[in-house]
């Protein structure tokens, strides 16, 4: 290929990314620009627990053959398949490709949140917890509303977190491993995958520097 | 080179034409609530799984052996559906398969309960009390720090009291095992508590600083952030590595991280932190390549 037709391939490729949104085209461009000259390396052992980031063969399998629902409990049967399930739902793009934060919102679904009193509601804490990190990476944003309008405080106070500042170390290399926020973030919540959906506020150039 | 521009230019103009209008720019009509229709396939999975629902299930051998007429009775209930549905499916009706399906699972656990043990057992009682008396205390404690922290006044003290005094009456209720009333008061400190805290800290955004005592924290940090991106390699990438020319530049990627975190290593481990942390953080800045040229894009 000549270095004008290969200029012009990749600088198709990264208009296109940023016309579509497809940021992976560009980097893929933007790679073979700076790669030409590959090595083969076996992939090591990979996580299984993050079981939201499987091939679209193996996504939303009925609960029967998920593999974590007991296929011998009468309970089993008596779940909707997921697939069925999240048809009507507003889609995402990752994980089991339900906007779970969406349909709350807008009523698609309404989770009771008193398994005895049908019309108790959840207390709804408006508070973010702000988590810097190091590096050009996006700060974290934790925002208790969005959890709380579907969880209670207990289910995560103080069996996953410590409600005190300093008292729990947090770092992804543990949310990988299906602790802390990977307790559900991976499992039934939106996988790891999507940074930019923790890692959300941007620093100020002062804290860049 | 300006044929080139032209083409490029002409190329452009047609993407913006037929690029997809953005959502925020799109008119959205408001959605009703969803109506589930079932599907064919869908209601033909439920038939198979109702099936062994009432024919191989734990609770189906339970209700089986019981000999527990009623239950047993049920049970037959419960099939007499099966078969209703079975027939609205073979007529194509899926709508009635499905009603029929759920009296048909309705009627089989109504089965089931009769012949279970139906109550909770008391260690799972005290189990689930335990576990809610961590929560409250937790927060209580958060509560008084808050309070301390926001110079709240009396009115929290009187708050304050008034749970401590549920969560008292809740132990000694506990002491007499009388478990579900000590629950109960349980609870309901529990909800004081979180209301409470909501008073004071609603609203709020607390910021949790990123600050090492030392350089070997920090390197400890980078150590942490290095192994991270690497398992995200494993996680992210499993699929596209299957792609040759793919797994050939994470590879490259890979292999120049590895190396410089060895020699980040090596630094350290002669208590030079300070080069080892940027050598670290080019390693993880290798790493970041990689995932992104796999066509993954991460911030970092």
């Amino acid at each position: 290929m000549s270095m004008k037709m290969r200029a012009l391939r990749i600088m198709l490729m990264i208009m296109l990314a940023t016309l579509y949104g497809l940021s992976g085209v560009g980097d893929l461009a933007r790679a073979e620009a700076e790669d030409s000259t590959p090595q083969i390396q076996r992939a090591a052992k990979v996580n299984t627990f993050n079981r939201l980031l499987k091939p679209p063969s193996e996504r939303n399998l009925p609960p029967a053959e998920d593999g974590i629902h007991d296929p011998t409990s009468e309970g089993t049967y008596l779940l909707q398949s997921p697939r069925e399930a999240f048809d009507s739902l507003p889609k995402s793009n990752s994980g089991n490709r339900v906007d779970w934060v969406k349909a709350l919102e807008e009523k698609y679904i309404e989770p009771r949140f008193d398994r005895f009193d049908p019309e108790k509601k959840p207390m709804v804490f408006d508070l973010n917890i702000v988590r810097e990190v190091k590096g050009s990476m996006p700060d974290v944003v934790y925002p208790h509303k969005q959890h709380t309008e579907w969880l209670d405080c207990s289910n995560c106070h103080p069996a996953i977190f410590i409600p005190q500042k300093g008292a729990n170390q947090i770092s992804m290399a543990s949310i990988l491993m299906g602790e802390m926020c990977g307790v559900c973030h991976g499992k039934v919540a939106f996988p790891v995958s999507e940074c930019r959906k923790c890692h959300s506020q941007n620093k100020t150039a002062e804290a860049k520097n | 080179m300006t044929r080139w521009f032209m083409i490029l230019f002409a190329v452009l103009a047609f993407l913006s034409v037929s690029a997809p209008v953005p959502k925020a720019f799109a008119e959205e009509e408001p959605k009703a609530p969803p109506v589930l229709k079932p599907k064919k396939a869908g209601v033909e999975s439920r038939l198979e799984n109702v099936k062994r629902l009432l024919e191989v299930s734990s609770g189906a051998d339970r209700v089986k052996a019981s000999g527990n007429a009623d239950a047993i009775a049920k049970r037959e209930e419960a099939i007499a559906a099966m078969v209703l549905a079975e027939e609205s499916f073979k007529s194509k009706d899926y709508k009635e398969s499905n009603e029929f399906l759920g009296q048909a699972t309705t009627l089989m656990f109504e089965a089931v309960r009769m012949v279970g043990t139906g109550n909770v057992s008391k260690e799972k009682k005290l189990d689930d009390y335990n576990r809610r008396a961590a929560s409250v205390n937790i927060l209580l404690e958060a509560l008084e720090r808050i309070s301390t922290e926001k110079k709240s006044g009396r009115e929290v003290e009187t708050q304050k009291d008034a749970i401590e005094a549920k969560v008292a009456l809740s132990k000694t209720l506990l002491e007499e095992e009388k478990i579900e009333e000590a629950r109960r008061e349980l609870d309901e400190a529990y909800e004081l508590v979180k209301v409470s805290i909501e008073e004071l800290r609603g609203g709020d955004t607390l910021i949790r600083s990123l600050e090492f005592a030392t350089k070997e924290e920090e390197y400890d940090y980078e150590i942490d952030r290095n192994d991270t991106h690497r398992m995200l390699i494993d996680v992210l990438l499993k699929e596209k590595r299957k792609t040759e020319s793919i797994d050939n530049m994470v590879s490259k990627f890979v292999t120049q991280s590895e190396s410089l975190r060895k020699e980040a290593e090596a630094q350290a481990a002669k208590g030079d932190y300070e080069t080892a942390i940027a050598t670290l953080d080019r390693s993880t800045k290798e790493l970041v390549r990689a995932i992104r040229s796999a066509g993954v894009y991460i911030p970092g």
